[in-house]
């Protein structure tokens, strides 16, 4: 059987028409990989989603696209439940409304393979748009000589868009959303448990997001909860290695 | 740590949770008059900074009272501070030879401003100083005068990051002013080096720090933008032309909020097993708690794993019941001026970043705020909560006020356990909110400790003189110690009396009183000095100056309210009933002025009775107890 050099997660959930933009940035991204002779295996992962979304999807044809519709009523677990079935060495998500650079994923392999320890890439910037307003989002990397990792405690220096060996997300699963019991942000839980497993959170140069500002979105609405940042252990690894920068521990497992 | 802890109090002699004291009309001139204060206010004002003070100090705001004449009859000696920058007990210990009977601000007004005195040891980086607002030229002397005179707003900062050093050179005053015009009427750099970094402004339009290379980038999108072109009608909308002038944002550049919040983590820096969150660290009674519950806990996780944090107000003279080690904080350190709901959303998101296993509430509006929070159920993922109750307070209308009146039942399950310093309260609460048998169990009586040595030697100076010490409040009935006086003019009545919400004047006191200014917390009640202690209250928990008092071996006439019949009875002292009736009080005055021998018996029944319920060890067991249990 073929290796499958990358999973490509599609988180999608009631996005309507608009996932059709982003399965067109996944197929450009796709072809610029195989391009490289990067094997790329598409999968939409759709929790709970309307009959528009699945339709766009189904009826998708720039890509072959694995569809799996979910029942979990939460982006963790959507996540978790994808990687389950990812073939793919590495696995990248893009949520169901954003946009992947083209050269995104080749990129993404590029240089992860050059890198020997543990790490969770994500793109140099992203430029969050809206029909109105347009802004850059700076992704620090954790190499950086001036990045101060205390940060992460106080606010999200990542997206969710990440990319990673696939047993980077099977052994640090997303810890469940509950957003109507006051707790949130996966990806910010998941970034900080990562970085206190010693994993390193890089960014690939040259690289960028396109993120929708939606008027309505779960992000905005776990800020309106004050939600909490669901547990992780960063605080305590932060002390441990004492105020200075820490140093990651961790090496390369697979 | 302790080595951080400031020098300023709150409002001392707050034996409980205090009370909502309503306005009152008159400044209390016969304050300033006995407490000697100087004639030449005028000419303090312009170092005295009014709004400041008020701030700083809730029970004066409160009080209603002239705060330039609080400062001089009371703060100074207290230690609390006229203004940001001048720390009188520095003054005074760093100029005392020439005092000579000045009082600081007084003598600084007079003399020392024109010698350039230091007003603060929090003092000066001038080399920074020099390097952020004036010029490498310039003289210490030429700081301290440019802060005193430009420092209206409160921007400019004594000492900083060194980062700002650098940014200086690149600073555009325009763009900044055109890119923030809600500046306008302010110095463009003195704010963004005091205020506008930590909020996130750009220095200038086109420079943005941290972001890396911003024209590479933005080349970058607009290459793979253009790659993207037709697939994304709002992305096409967009202008790829000038990517590099648009805003940036990343965690490369936080929030004050955020800011402060990381500041004090890492301020904190160890695995915390228990939180103490305090309102205030003032030398009130529930301080003297929070305290207590610290020492238990620093004995049980060790110090280096426990935290005290002050939410509303600053580190105070309460701090020295602290142990050496100690790492105490305060909210207004890291985020001064925050508002309530702020204060609130601090704490929260502080106990869920270090998630120490047990949190215990006393007297914290932040944390009641946070337990009423309609989420606070995600709160409990991080840490178990218990708080302390002491009494109901009561508004001028006789309503119940406080915390046990206004959120205990409305998050009744937040809180896993409700320490309790008396026993007739736990079973006022169980009567009135009709708890349920089961629940009871949540409801724990954890009596103040007390240091009760042998029997204490009492060497009266003064027999006929009697002690009275508290706030000038309508809880504790000053009007009554008046009429006591009147009804017994051979017996002298020293009151050691705090501001609150009566003034002096009011009162029409007797000559056989005299108003004290309250004693210095560190050395305490001075009971050795008098014949009796005399407490006069409405409504209290078990209030500690009442405790102290009974482990002196002071013979005691007290109203019976709230708590204190658990220690004051007819055996160990002599109870009052009627806090109401000066005659009760007079009566026992009497009896334990002249007779000495039922004096000495009553004061050795009450040593029992103290070591009997509030020994250390009383205590502590209880603190462990509920640890273990957690």
């Amino acid at each position: 059987m073929k290796k499958t050099d990358v999973t490509a997660v599609i988180n999608a959930h009631r996005e309507g028409l608009m996932v059709a933009s982003t399965l067109k940035s996944v197929a450009k991204a796709v072809q610029v990989a195989n391009e490289h002779g990067i094997s790329v295996e598409v999968m939409a992962i759709a929790d709970r989603p309307d009959d528009v979304t699945l339709k766009v999807l189904e009826s998708f044809d720039q890509l072959s696209l694995e569809i799996r519709v979910a029942d979990n009523g939460d982006l963790a677990e959507s996540r978790n439940e994808a990687v389950g079935y990812a073939n793919g060495d590495f696995v990248a998500f893009v949520d169901g409304d954003d946009l992947w650079g083209p050269e995104w994923i080749a990129r993404a392999v590029n240089a992860a393979r050059k890198e020997t320890r543990e790490c969770v890439w994500h793109p140099e910037v992203n430029l969050y748009f809206s029909d109105t307003t347009q802004w850059l989002f700076h992704h620090p990397d954790m190499d950086a000589e001036d990045f101060d990792l205390w940060r992460q405690l106080v606010t999200n220096c990542w997206t969710a868009l990440s990319f990673a060996r696939r047993s980077v997300y099977l052994s640090h699963p997303y810890v469940r959303n509950e957003i109507s019991k006051g707790t949130g942000y996966e990806d910010w839980s998941w970034n900080c448990t990562t970085i206190a497993k010693g994993i390193i959170h890089k960014t690939v140069p040259d690289t960028c997001h396109f993120i929708r500002k939606k008027s309505f979105s779960m992000v905005q609405e776990t800020n309106t909860n004050e939600a909490l940042v669901s547990r992780h252990d960063l605080y305590s690894y932060l002390s441990a290695q004492g105020v200075k920068k820490a140093e990651p521990v961790a090496a390369l497992t697979s | 740590m302790m080595g951080i802890l400031k020098r300023r109090s709150k409002a001392p002699a707050a034996e409980t949770n205090p009370p909502a004291p309503p306005p009152v009309p008159a400044p209390s001139e016969s304050l300033a008059e006995k407490a000697d204060i100087p004639q030449d206010k005028p000419a303090l004002e312009s170092f005295f900074n009014r709004d400041y003070y008020l701030r700083q100090n809730v029970d004066v705001a409160n009080a209603e009272v002239d705060p330039l004449e609080h400062y001089l009859a009371f703060g100074e000696r207290e230690g609390r501070r006229p203004s940001p920058d001048f720390d009188p007990a520095f003054y005074a210990n760093r100029y005392a030879d020439t005092l000579k009977g000045l009082g600081p601000l007084e003598h600084f007004a007079l003399h020392g401003q024109k010698a350039g005195h230091v007003t603060s040891d929090e003092g000066f980086d001038y080399d920074w100083y020099k390097r952020v607002y004036l010029s490498h030229a310039a003289t210490d002397a030429d700081c301290r005068k440019h802060y005193q005179a430009e420092n209206q707003h409160g921007l400019l900062q004594k000492h900083g990051n060194e980062r700002l050093i650098a940014l200086r050179e690149r600073f555009i005053p325009d763009e900044y002013l055109e890119l923030y015009p809600d500046i306008v009427g302010l110095d463009p750099w003195v704010h963004f080096v005091s205020a506008g970094y930590r909020e996130g402004r750009h220095l200038s339009r086109w420079y943005r720090n941290g972001f890396g290379h911003i024209k590479r980038q933005a080349l970058e999108i607009r290459k793979q933008g253009w790659a993207l072109r037709g697939i994304d009608i709002a992305l096409d909308r967009g202008d790829l032309s000038a990517l590099d002038k648009l805003a940036s944002s990343g965690c490369q550049v936080l929030s004050a909020f955020e800011d402060a919040l990381m500041q004090l983590l890492k301020d904190v820096a160890s695995e915390i097993s228990s939180l103490v969150v305090v309102g205030a660290l003032g030398i009130g009674g529930a301080e003297r708690y929070a305290a207590n519950i610290f020492r238990s806990l620093a004995a049980i996780h060790g110090i280096e794993n426990v935290v005290i944090l002050a939410t509303e107000g600053e580190i105070g003279q309460g701090a020295q019941w602290l142990p050496a080690g100690a790492k105490v904080f305060a909210i207004s350190d890291y985020l001064p001026g925050a508002d309530r709901p702020t204060r609130a959303r601090f704490v929260r998101r502080f106990i869920s970043v270090i998630q120490p296993r047990t949190t215990y509430c006393v007297n914290s509006r932040a944390l009641w705020d946070a337990a009423l929070h309609p989420k606070n159920a995600a709160l409990q993922n991080y840490s178990q909560f218990f708080a302390s109750l002491f009494c109901y307070d009561y508004d001028p209308k006789g309503n119940r006020v406080g915390y046990a009146a206004t959120e205990f039942w409305q998050c009744f399950d937040f809180f896993d356990t409700y320490l309790i310093d008396n026993e007739p309260f736990v079973q006022e609460l169980i009567r009135q909110f009709s708890i349920p048998t089961l629940q009871r169990a949540k409801l724990r009586v954890v009596r103040s400790p007390v240091a009760v040595g042998k029997t204490p030697k009492r060497t009266v100076d003064r027999p006929m003189r009697v002690l009275w010490c508290g706030r000038l409040a309508r809880q504790k009935l000053p009007f009554v110690v008046s009429r006591i006086a009147a009804l017994c003019p051979n017996v002298y009545i020293d009151m050691y009396a705090a501001a609150g919400d009566t003034a002096a004047s009011t009162l029409n006191l007797p000559s056989n009183v005299s108003i004290m200014p309250p004693y210095d917390p560190k050395k305490g009640a001075p009971f050795d000095e008098y014949g009796a202690f005399l407490y006069t209250s409405l409504w209290d928990g078990i209030p500690t100056v009442m405790l102290d008092a009974a482990s002196s071996g002071i013979p005691i006439i007290g109203s019976v309210v709230g708590g204190i019949g658990e220690v004051l009875t007819d055996q160990t002292g002599w109870p009052v009933n009627d806090p109401n009736d000066p005659q009760q009080y007079v009566n026992g005055l009497l009896e334990a002025l002249f007779d000495p021998a039922e004096a000495e018996r009553r004061a050795q029944e009450m040593l029992r009775r103290l070591e009997d319920h509030h020994s250390w060890n009383a205590f502590d067991a209880n603190v462990r107890q509920i640890e273990h249990g957690a």
